[in-house]
């Protein structure tokens, strides 16, 4: 009996991996989960394993060589010989597994038997896998809308913290951005086939975790059994009025019978900025002689003497005279921590599935973090043939810490310091620098300061839970009723203490130069809470009459919808930055604001599907709902939709032996839109400005105490009605030769009655009303392949998927041009590049007396814009639409190969086609003070006609026609082509043999190396080309590059 | 085949559906709860005062450029602004507009000028139509009434003097699609508006003093203000008269003096039941506060310039290039006592004790703002400030009367004594002007007392404007620096452009109407 070795074993292997990782990262949390793994590690130890063999064939009655044969969760696996033939110790009642490339796979119960023969059946068969769809199940092989799923396994190929990241590249159809690498606040931007609307927050899909609306990113991904998008009207209609922008089916581990089977999770990822502007000019010296000749070509006085620079050129003290490079105080790497602790298992029709989860994140930046506990607990139980209940519960806590004005404000603060001076002074007394010399403008606000000193704290605390009970009426009606649950409680700690900063050179007495910008002073505390309880009924019927079979569902819902804030502040400095309380600061100036916001709905739905012979499908689906949001005359909206589908290889004319399957379907169908604010159409007076919301109605007669006011913010439309969204959709699935699967869809989607805000003349006085005014259209297709096959040994697939979308805004109003460089303008996609054209280099006064009457009276070296029109002057008239503001088209491939213990997988992700607007601190030189980079040594200068690079300048500088003004016109100059290509991912793993395995008292271990990001290809410069569009600051929060080990134990 | 069913396995999921829909009725009835539906709204006395207290409350919201540095709540409508756009001062935070590149394009404050009094029109336009259907006593109304139109001219007023001719609504709009066909209407048919309300406002509010709600007065000032503008010489002369003669407003003298016109409380603070205000922008800690302290002495964001310092004269009433008491050795001695009642000049005291020392302050010019700032408050960011910004006072009155009746009648015994007044009420005590001076010497002497008398109200840029010397001395101005910077001027600048989104949308509508500033294109 290898028990008490084992056991002695396991501990020995704890002790040792506790004292690494421990050393890695001093938690107490950390400490407390490894005694939990030494207090449940026995438990895996009082089952004994038993010999199964059995032999392996196909439905034709060959023998199937090659074919893998694992137990389930854990790494144990064997292949059959020649003869087919297997071998493989496991537990008598766990569960083996048999796959084998264009067959469907299998799962045994073993239950105590000790010979399990095996017939598997042809792919094809896989389509009798079961899709989740709106309200149920569908088997995938009578899909007639499309659908596309993607399962846990494949996306925990890749560690996140929040789920959603995971999606990148594995839908066809679903495009996401990831606008940055903050930890905690990725900035993620999700878009099914397209922008559809342009109505404010409407434009993320829904999103359904096991049946409910729900929240994906307080998930733990390793709870994620699968996800299912939902793209065209036929398969999202029954989600109704938020349908429009596509639905997310996310459904979490359940449990199932066998033992009790304990997992364990561990990631440990070494992680640093994907890109970062390792260009820019920290030599001191020479920041100051640019800086200089910057300043007088924008009207402004040389801030730097001869005796300053030549102090710094010729230091020999190079702690006080710095050459600093301020991106190293700031950026940094770092190690993230995962774990995962799973509990599964299930006995006499209960089952049952636990995940804890645990992330520890510290950001690349410094002073910003995210750590995340998750909790999720899945239970059903089967209380007699007829009655089912479960129940699934989802507990998160997050803790994310960050600068109050955020991470692009930190990077920007950061680029705008000198290389003149470190964070704090020369001298070692830990006081903060604001600048080198008094003379100088100060830049922005000391970064380290305010990472050190300044953050905002906010602990969530999401609850995600839902029940469900299901009745079995007769065999062919049941009757499914699930109530549930989102609440939020978000508390945010905002202390604003008050720093002081000092001249580099300041002596021990001298007075501080100013106090640091903390965004206000003293404690701000906010309370904002959500609850929202969502409920169901439903009845299917199903019936097969002859060749003919049919399933009807019909339900009703509600949901409600209530989010409230509470904001106390103390708005005078504290005495002490360790009492972090409201009641630790004076009273004086406290100010209390509070809010409530809600919605409701009401809804019908119901869906009939029909099929002949398997062959020829139909489906019919509709939702009415209600919604509080509308006027009661426009209350009530119906979105239906129908689609079909035909199984040609099922025909006698299609029996040809390399197309295995062949499904021709096509939908139409609206969907709609509510996401227009909680109370569009009411005519409301606030005591709060629309436009700043730092001011409110109160004034005060007496000049002692406020009295409440009110006034209208906005004009509004009392007729307001829904959106629509019609969408028409033609795709296929194949598979041929056994080994290639294709999928292939076609969509147009037109948007119609958008609700949206028009912009009306500012001296109507009010702010823009919400109209249903407009009209978008997204048309695209999406492909998708994969090939499975093996070569010995060797089982390996490939495959890809690319999906393009062209928006088109058909009805708008007139071109509305934004202050960013954009527009809005019908015939074009929505929010175009609207910009002057940059027409090189002036370099002479010839050529400017030549050339096009420019604004701001040019001189050599100035920006050229180009005459757009025929008046031959420069003006707002001569700004252009300039394509690139989505990318063409997103793809992605895939491979992966395994050979006996090993495995490898490789993701490559890329975007082509998308332009990006990128300005100010890293790309204009000395804005805010911030270093110029290597490409302004080639400025233009009267020796050296650069026609890419104008004279070196400030941004602001002094006087109407300074070179600033000039190179701040809003021009294609600062449009970059952000296409990319990336390696995602790539994962090497080694599962330990199973007598390896046992010998530790595993069932299974599996170790494996991971990167992420590794490596862009992209024409973007400096930082990372995936980022969000409407950010026109080159600075942005760097992706993240993750090097990463893990293990998966399974006991 | 019906399975025999337990009642108890369908008891739960009945209960949902009870849940659910019990509540059924009111279920999709959602109105907001923290804001007055229109439909209830302007029912009673109580909704009105809501109303007019919203009006007001744009005297201290100021524009959204300012409140961007999330310190306050504005800063008394732009007033600090006005001045860094005159000799008076200088701001690097305010250019490209302050040092004379305006355009269309530039946002910020000139989309700010433009959009935040159409918002406060729009309120008062609201009030009146909505106003005259509340029960409520006929006199009251009369004086809500009067005070919001008093307030819509205010607006008015303000945006002829920043674009001549502007769009001129005195009715809610929005509804019709004529509304979005509007011109823009000649400045001086406006102007007819502006003393049509004035005038409706002078005959039914209170003849008293000023407590935070406008009275008689106050619109007499601003009429008075109207008309100076306008060169009606005599209008003005004879609406400033009566003020002096209903002598309901006189030069304080009391707590503070000078200084204490500016400070609501403190040692010198002498704001609360001031008899020379006739109209401020109210403040109150902590809800309602103003960043004056902010901009003035944290960011440094607006500086006196030398030229200003310079123009201060001497005790003995003579300029410094002539006064023997004047000595550039130690400049701040034995001048205007004005100078350091506005002025923060180096060594004073400020920020509760800190010594004034312009490189660590940033102030590229050498001086701070004082005025409105109390100097024994510690100031870091965010400072909460509650001195009421004065609009309207007594003393600016005597100095129109001098200035218009000087153009009607040139120097005589009442000029003179409305100048020596000011000059000579006591904390100022200033020696009288010289006797026999001409009536173009006297333009000069009124211009120059003007300009220290109101310095940092936000009035110079104005008065410049309406003299025409703004195109002769602007561009004679240089902001400090190593390299002092020079103005640009261009003619055209005496009016500021319409935002160009103001000019797109109206494109946008087919309202080709409406029109830009002459020379921006």
């Amino acid at each position: 009996m290898i028990t008490v070795p084992g056991h002695l074993l396991v501990g020995l292997i704890f002790v040792c991996m506790k004292k690494l990782l421990i050393a890695l990262s001093r938690q107490h949390h950390c400490r407390l989960l490894f005694l939990f793994l030494l207090l449940v590690a026995p438990i895996a130890l009082l089952a004994q394993a038993i010999t199964v063999t059995g032999a392996v064939s196909n439905e034709r009655n060959e023998t199937l060589a090659g074919v893998t044969v694992s137990v389930k969760g854990s790494a144990a696996t064997v292949q059959t010989d020649a003869n087919g033939r297997y071998s493989i110790k496991a537990d008598p009642q766990a569960v083996l597994s048999f796959s084998y490339v264009g067959y469907a796979g299998l799962d045994e119960n073993i239950g105590g038997r000790q010979t399990i023969n095996i017939v598997l059946k042809d792919k094809a068969g896989e389509l009798n896998d079961v899709v989740v769809v709106g309200y149920g199940t569908q088997k995938k092989a009578n899909l007639t809308g499309a659908v596309v799923t993607v399962s846990g396994a494949e996306l925990n190929k890749r560690v996140a913290t929040n789920p959603t990241q995971l999606l990148q590249g594995k839908m066809p159809g679903l495009s996401l951005v990831q606008g940055s690498g903050e930890a905690g606040n990725e900035g993620l931007v999700l878009r099914v086939r397209g922008q559809g609307t342009y109505s404010g927050a409407g434009i993320d899909p829904l999103v359904i975790i096991d049946g409910l609306p729900g929240n994906l990113a307080n998930l733990d991904p390793q709870n994620i059994e699968s996800i299912t998008l939902l793209k065209d009207a036929a398969s999202a209609s029954i989600y109704g009025t938020r349908a429009a922008n596509g639905v997310i089916l996310v459904t979490t581990k359940q449990g199932s019978n066998g033992k009790m089977q304990l997992s364990y999770d561990y990631n440990l990822g070494f992680t640093r900025p994907s890109a970062l502007p390792r260009n820019l000019i920290y030599n001191s010296a020479q920041y100051m002689e640019l800086y200089d000749t910057a300043a007088t070509h924008s009207g402004v006085s040389a801030q730097f003497t001869t005796a300053q620079i030549n102090a710094y050129k010729n230091a020999t003290d190079r702690n006080l005279y710095p050459n600093f490079n301020w991106l190293d105080a700031i950026m940094r790497n770092v190690t993230v921590q995962t774990h995962h602790l799973g509990l599964t298992g299930g006995k006499n029709g209960t089952t049952y599935n636990v995940g804890l989860g645990y992330v520890d994140q510290p950001d690349i930046m410094l002073g910003f973090s995210y750590k995340k506990y998750n909790l999720q607990f899945n239970l059903n139980s089967k209380v007699n043939e007829r009655v089912t209940f479960g129940s699934t519960l989802t507990f998160n806590y997050s803790k994310r810490t960050y600068a109050s004005r955020g991470s692009q404000d930190q990077f920007l603060s950061t680029l705008s310091q000198q290389p003149m001076y470190r964070p704090t002074l020369p001298d070692g007394s830990g006081r903060y620098v604001n600048s080198v010399y008094p003379s100088v403008i100060g830049p922005n606000k000391n970064s380290v300061a305010i990472a050190e000193n300044a953050l905002v704290n906010d602990n969530d605390y999401f609850l995600q839970t839902s029940l469900f009970v299901n009745v079995k009426i007769t065999k062919d009606l049941e009757w499914k009723t699930s109530g549930g649950l989102n609440f939020d409680f978000l508390k945010r700690y905002d202390f604003k203490p008050v720093i002081q900063q000092y001249n580099w050179f300041a002596g021990p007495n001298d007075v501080p130069e100013r106090s640091l910008d903390v965004n206000g002073q003293g404690l701000t505390v906010r309370d904002t809470n959500m609850v929202y309880p969502v409920g169901y009924t439903q009845l299917t019927y199903t019936k097969t009459i002859g060749d003919h079979n049919f399933k009807v569902l019909a339900g009703t819902q509600a949901e409600y919808f209530k989010s409230q804030s509470l904001t106390g502040q103390r708005n005078t400095p504290y005495s002490s930055s360790t009492t972090q309380e409201l009641n630790a600061g004076p009273a004086g100036s406290q100010v209390a604001n509070g809010t409530t916001a809600e919605w409701a709905l009401q809804s019908f739905y119901g869906r009939l599907n029909y099929s002949y012979l398997d062959k020829y499908l139909l489906e019919g689906n509709f939702r009415y709902d209600g919604s509080s949001r509308f006027p009661p005359g426009n209350r009530w909206g119906f979105f239906p939709s129908v689609s079909a589908g035909w199984i040609v290889t099922k025909e006698k004319f299609m029996d040809v032996s390399w197309v295995n399957y062949l499904k021709l379907r096509g939908s139409i169908g609206t969907l709609g839109n509510q996401s227009i604010g909680n109370y569009p159409y009411q005519e409301v007076y606030n005591s709060q400005t629309a436009y700043n919301n730092n001011t409110s109605y109160a004034y005060s007669f007496n000049g002692s105490a406020a009295n409440p006011g009110v006034s209208q913010n906005g004009l509004t439309d009392a007729n307001i009605r829904w959106e629509t969204t019609r969408v028409t959709d033609i795709g296929a699935d194949i598979t041929l030769l056994k080994r290639l699967t294709i999928t292939f869809d076609w969509y147009n989607k037109v948007t119609s009655d958008i609700l949206g805000s028009v912009a009306i003349p500012q001296y109507i006085g009010l702010s823009n009303p919400t109209v249903n005014r407009g009209k978008m259209k997204n048309t695209g297709f999406e492909f998708s392949a994969q090939y499975a096959g093996n070569i010995g040994n060797v089982k390996y697939s490939v495959g890809g998927n690319i999906q393009a979308n062209k928006n088109t805004l058909l009805k708008y109003g007139p071109p509305a041009p934004t202050a960013n460089g954009t527009i809005y303008m019908e015939g074009q996609p929505y929010g175009s590049f609207y910009l002057y054209e940059f027409d090189g280099i002036f370099q002479s006064t010839d050529e400017i007396n030549k050339a096009p009457t420019q604004q701001f009276s040019p001189k050599p070296g100035y920006m050229k814009f180009k005459n757009e029109n025929t008046d031959n002057v420069i003006d707002a008239n001569d700004r252009v639409v300039v394509p690139g503001v989505y990318p063409k088209f997103d793809y992605s491939f895939n491979a992966n190969a395994s050979w006996k213990d090993f495995d490898i997988s490789i993701f490559l992700y890329g975007s082509q086609g998308q332009k990006q607007f990128v300005a100010r601190w890293g790309v204009q030189p000395f804005d805010q003070g911030s270093p110029p980079t290597t490409d302004w040594l080639n400025a233009w200068t009267p020796e050296n006609h650069s026609q890419t690079m104008p004279l070196i300048y400030l941004r602001t500088g002094s006087g109407a026609n300074n070179a600033g003004n000039n190179a701040n016109t809003l021009s294609t100059y600062y449009l970059k082509d952000a296409s990319f290509l990336r390696i995602k991912n790539i994962q090497v793993g080694y599962n330990l043999p199973q007598r390896l395995a046992k010998f530790v008292a595993m069932s299974s271990l599996r170790v494996y190396f991971a990167g992420d990001n590794l490596a862009t290809f992209s024409k973007f410069k400096g930082l990372d080309p995936e980022r969000v569009a409407s950010n026109i600051y080159f600075v942005a929060h760097p992706q993240n590059q993750v090097f990463s080990f893990g293990v998966k134990a399974v006991f | 085949m019906m399975y025999k069913m337990k009642s108890r396995y369908i008891l739960l999921p009945l209960l949902a559906i009870v849940a659910v829909y019990g509540c059924k009725k009111s279920f999709l009835n959602k109105n907001p709860t923290d804001q007055l539906a229109a439909g209830t709204f302007w029912k009673t006395q109580a909704d009105a005062d809501l109303a007019l207290t919203g009006i007001y409350s744009y005297l201290v919201q100021g524009y959204n450029y300012t409140s961007s540095t999330n310190t306050g709540q504005g800063f008394g409508s732009g007033a600090i602004y006005w001045e860094t756009m005159s000799d008076n001062a200088f701001s690097t935070a305010f250019s490209p507009t302050a040092s004379g590149s305006i355009e269309a394009t530039n946002g910020n404050i000139l989309q700010d000028a433009w959009q935040t009094p159409y918002r406060a029109i729009e309120a008062c336009n609201t009030f009146l139509s909505k106003v005259v259907n509340i029960p409520m006593d006929a006199n009251t109304m009369k004086k809500y009434m009067g005070e919001v139109r008093f307030l819509r001219a205010y607006h008015y007023f303000l945006l002829t003097q920043l674009y001549g001719d502007v769009v001129l609504v005195t009715r809610p709009l929005g509804k019709d699609s004529s509304d979005y066909q509007l011109p823009r209407t000649a400045k001086s048919i406006v102007t007819d508006t502006i003393i049509n309300d004035l005038n409706y406002a002078i005959t039914n509010l209170p003849d008293t003093a000023y407590a935070g709600h406008a009275v008689k007065g106050t619109a007499q000032g601003y009429l008075a203000k109207v008309y100076l503008a306008g060169q009606r010489w005599t209008e003005a002369a004879a609406t400033a008269q009566a003020i002096m003669t209903a002598n309901k407003f006189k030069l304080y003298t009391g707590n503070g003096g000078y200084r204490g016109l500016f400070l609501k409380s403190g040692p010198q603070g002498g704001q609360l039941n001031n008899q020379e205000i006739m109209f401020s922008g109210r403040y109150s800690i902590p809800a309602e506060y103003s960043p004056a302290d902010y901009l003035s002495t944290y960011s440094a964001s607006f500086q006196p310039l030398q030229n200003l310092v310079d123009d201060y004269e001497a005790v003995d009433g003579r300029p410094i290039s002539s006064s023997p008491l004047y000595n550039a050795a130690t400049p701040y001695v034995n001048r205007d006592p004005r100078l350091l009642a506005t002025v923060l000049v180096p060594g004073v005291l400020y920020k509760g004790g800190v010594v004034f020392v312009p490189t660590q302050a940033g102030a590229a010019s050498g001086y701070l703002n004082k005025k409105g700032i109390d100097s024994t408050r510690a100031t870091v960011i965010g400072t909460q400030s509650d001195q009421d910004w004065v609009y309207l006072r007594f003393a600016e009155i005597l100095l129109t009367y001098a200035e218009a009746q000087n153009e009607i009648a040139g120097p005589d015994i009442s000029v003179y004594n409305a100048v020596n007044a000011v000059r000579g009420r006591a904390t100022v005590s200033m020696p009288p002007l010289p006797t026999g001076i001409s009536q173009d010497s006297m333009r000069t002497r009124i211009r120059h007392e003007r300009r220290i008398e109101l310095a940092m109200e936000g009035q110079r840029y104005f008065d410049l404007k309406r003299w025409r010397t703004d195109r002769i001395i602007l561009p004679t101005i240089k902001d400090p620096g190593t390299i002092p910077t020079p103005r640009t001027f261009p003619l055209r600048d005496t009016l500021w452009p319409v935002p160009q989104t103001e000019i797109d949308i109206a494109r946008s509508y087919g309202n080709g109407n409406f029109k830009q500033t002459p020379g921006y294109n």
